[in-house]
């Protein structure tokens, strides 16, 4: 019984929810609330490989509640407006099993986005709370309308996440159409604890010429390495945790894990997009680098780590690109890289240990094929073909192994219309 | 000898008869080779392992045993007492950072720095009474140790009681290892049905840490300390073979190791197995470098110290089992079973040590106890037989 509980649940989700919530809005006066949110249940397999028993992070449960975001929009009159969603992917795990994914509730952890947004005159506003650094193109378009189940390498590895600050963001035309995003931020991710400190972030989109946008984007900020333990016995004592950037792929394998930082934590990326009739291409690099001051083993300066990710997408909506021409029917290719090192002389015994001084290089290199179909308006359909490879086999999943992991997913993918 | 040499010939073949079949030691751990282990560690690295021995931190390295190299495995400091910054011992896991990697199917060894062992052969020839005795232990051999070519003495490599020693050895892997770490004088007297009493202090879980159930090893603790005398042996053997664990702390007072089982400040340096889906426990011998302590030993040594062996032995019929198994020690803690391995070990690393200035002691006190224990051994047979008659 227990096996059937988890489709059975995707599929009143499917049929409830949407239609319940469809056209659902709340008014009063200049008030309007309306709910948002969406579902997404995975199924996932990884022909041809396995890891240890003991290994972590790895997506292996086959059937997985992957998000569930559920919230609201609000406006109030024509200059404000807002939202707060929570993803409670967790919650619906622990009820439906067989996962055990621990607490079902932690406001840090499930909080997505909660802010207010003031519009100042028609092209500016201005926003305040809880939501995404201005940088990565992929890391800002919602979880609900990438190409891919999956982030790409780049925006999982070195993109800021969510966090509480301002942001002044809007439009004008010098020449072209310029779009901008400037915040400031208390931290790069409230939710995690790799979190930095302050941050400021700022992107700019130029749309070039019809079709095509060219961005940049940047963050600076810093990074604290939490003390060291004094006293192996004071158990309030914790060990301290890596914070660095991570080299993680789609199946969850991490290729790079966290190592020790401390000091300054900058971002710099650059994107375009080129639409064009039914063909859409993107591409997107990144750069983070982080310091690792007193981070050394005995308590030495480091070289700072440095990540570096680009990404290449191709997406033809083969049908449904006119109206009547039947439901949308998208097909993507995307082929994408993450490399971490660090920024000092390649000499002496070069470790994967997290205060290592010289970094032993690590890399992945991934091509990914998608379908989506949407049967219905709120209906998504997706099939991905993930290929990662990785230049260090001794890491890869299969230490050894060098050659091609293939990472399946599907996914159903439900929205409150 | 010369005392009693019926009896020890009679106790040296129905030992020899009664020996399990010698465990065939893994390549790693072949005694017949002085085996080369070199590390290549970041120098910084190492001098954080040393400076901070107290630590567990691990750090990554790459290791070489006997030529064949195994890449980015984690080392830490390790030991109780024989922590040390000198020459520190070294816990090797070959998967600390590259996921299942294995060598010769062990996830990890021991170094052990040889820090409280003059003569640097103490603990090999304790494991090979314990073998004799049929009782699975840690295989062991020397090694030359080298940090980034420098030389940083003689060791021993030792396998760790893991899940692969389990399977070798047990037959079976599925249960809950425990690691005694001592941290108080504990003579196995019941401390309440509160788990924190006994887990992860003194008892470490070293398999199923996440979904560890130590009701049944708090059980034994129970029965041992409030079984009625007439029911004591009944309930206990509910969790123990009681005639091998008396075989267990006979061998201990044989080879007069006064840091066991029954040690001179509580228990401490053993391992203790439960069973897959089974409530019974067995004990591994672990650290036995401070063994071969004096010639003259009582067998029964602290047993009354300790409430387990004090109300087994009670029972007439189990100090009966527990002097046959003394008196069966006597066979292999003599001059003919252990001399020969002793030189053989003495021959293997006499080089080797003199030349190790990481050792804290001298050249004449390593020669002066290698001297010591072969006399030792010899003359401790004779002791062992008038007391077990």
């Amino acid at each position: 019984m227990l096996g059937l509980r988890w489709p059975m649940t995707v599929l009143l989700v499917a049929a409830a929810v949407p239609s319940a919530a469809a056209g659902l809005e709340w008014r009063h006066g200049d008030l309007k609330v309306k709910p948002a949110g969406y579902f997404q249940g995975d199924l996932r397999a990884f022909p041809g490989w396995e890891v240890a028993e003991d290994t972590t992070g790895l997506r292996e449960d086959p059937r997985d509640i992957r998000r569930l975001r559920l919230g609201a929009e609000a406006e109030l009159g024509d200059r404000l407006s807002g939202e707060v969603i929570f993803d409670a992917n967790e919650l619906a795990n622990a009820i439906i099993p067989p996962d055990d994914p621990g607490a079902a509730f932690a406001l840090r952890r499930d909080l997505r986005n909660a802010y207010v947004e003031l519009a100042l005159g028609k092209d500016h506003f201005l926003r305040g709370g809880h939501f995404k650094l201005p940088v990565s193109r992929e890391f800002l378009t919602s979880a609900a309308k990438m190409d891919f189940a999956e982030r790409s390498l780049l925006a999982n590895g070195i993109a800021p996440g969510r966090d509480w600050g301002l942001m002044l963001g809007g439009e004008a035309k010098v020449a072209r159409q310029v779009r901008y995003l400037v915040g400031a931020f208390a931290g790069d991710s409230w939710g995690e604890d790799t979190r930095g400190g302050p941050t400021a972030a700022a992107r700019v989109v130029l749309e070039a010429v019809d079709g095509l946008e060219l961005a940049a984007s940047a963050s600076i900020g810093s990074v604290e390495g939490d003390p060291e333990i004094t006293d192996p016995l004071d158990p309030t004592q914790i060990d301290p945790r890596a914070k660095s950037l991570r080299g993680r792929s789609a199946s969850g394998w991490s290729f790079f894990r966290r190592v020790h930082v401390d000091g300054a934590r900058r971002r710099l990326g650059a994107d375009a997009q080129f639409s064009r009739g039914p063909f859409t291409v993107k591409a997107e690099v990144l750069h983070g680098r982080e310091e690792r001051n007193g981070q050394g083993s005995t308590f030495d300066d480091l070289p700072a780590v440095e990540g570096f990710g680009w990404s290449a997408t191709a997406v033809w909506r083969v049908m449904g690109a006119k109206k009547k021409s039947g439901p949308p029917l998208d097909l993507a290719a995307r082929y994408e890289s993450l490399s971490f090192d660090d920024v000092g002389p390649d000499e002496g015994f070069a470790g994967t240990g997290s205060r290592a001084r010289n970094i032993r290089p690590q890399s992945s290199t991934s091509m990914s094929g998608g379908v989506s179909y949407y049967p219905r308006k709120w209906v998504r359909l997706i099939g991905n073909v993930v290929l990662d490879r990785y230049n260090d086999e001794l890491l890869a999943p299969e230490p050894g192994r060098k050659g091609t992991y293939v990472t399946l997913i599907a996914r159903l993918q439900v929205e409150i219309p | 000898m010369r005392k009693y040499p019926v009896v020890a010939a009679a106790v040296t073949v129905l030992a020899a008869f009664g020996a399990p079949a010698a465990h065939a030691a893994d390549a790693i751990f072949s005694q017949s080779v002085l085996h080369e282990v070199r590390i290549v560690i970041d120098p910084g690295d190492w001098q954080a392992l040393r400076d901070n021995f107290r630590e567990n931190q691990y750090y990554a390295a790459n290791i070489s045993i006997d030529n064949e190299v195994v890449q980015q495995v984690g080392i830490r400091s390790r030991g109780d007492g024989s922590r040390n910054a000198n020459k520190p011992g070294l816990k090797v896991d070959f998967n600390k950072y590259v996921s299942a990697q294995e060598f010769h199917g062990y996830k990890s060894v021991v170094l052990d720095n040889i820090v409280q062992d003059a003569s640097m052969i103490r603990e090999r020839l304790a494991y090979a009474v314990y073998e004799a005795m049929g009782i699975p232990s840690p295989q062991i051999a020397h090694c030359r140790l080298t940090v980034n070519d420098q030389f940083w003495g003689v060791y021993t490599i030792i396998e760790s009681v893991s899940k692969p020693f389990l399977k070798a050895r047990l037959g079976e892997e599925s249960g809950n290892l425990f690691d005694y770490e001592y941290t108080f004088n504990w003579d196995f007297s019941y401390r309440g049905d509160d788990p924190a009493q006994y887990t992860p202090l003194p008892f470490d879980p070293e398999t199923n840490e996440n979904k560890l159930d130590p009701k049944d090893l708090i059980e034994f603790v129970r029965v041992v300390s409030q079984s009625s005398d007439s029911a004591l042996l009944g309930e206990v053997s509910r969790f123990l073979d009681v005639d091998k664990f008396l075989n267990y702390v006979a061998t201990e007072n044989a080879i007069a190791e006064h840091d066991g089982w029954v040690g001179d400040s509580g228990m401490n340096n053993f391992f203790l197995y439960q069973f897959g889906n089974s409530t019974m426990f067995t004990v591994i011998p672990w650290d036995k470098d401070t063994a071969f302590t004096a010639t003259q030993w009582p067998v029964g040594y602290h047993l009354d110290a300790n409430v387990l062996t004090r109300r087994l032995t009670a029972d007439p019929n189990k100090m009966k089992v527990y002097k046959d198994a003394v008196a069966r020690g006597a066979g292999f803690v003599n001059g003919r079973f252990l001399v020969p391995l002793l030189d053989s070990a003495y021959n293997q690393i006499r080089n080797a040590a003199l030349s190790d200035t990481k050792k804290p002691y001298d050249n004449e006190a390593f020669e002066g106890a290698i001297n010591g224990l072969r006399g030792l051994i010899t003359a401790r047979e004779a002791d062992i037989l008038a007391q077990a008659k």
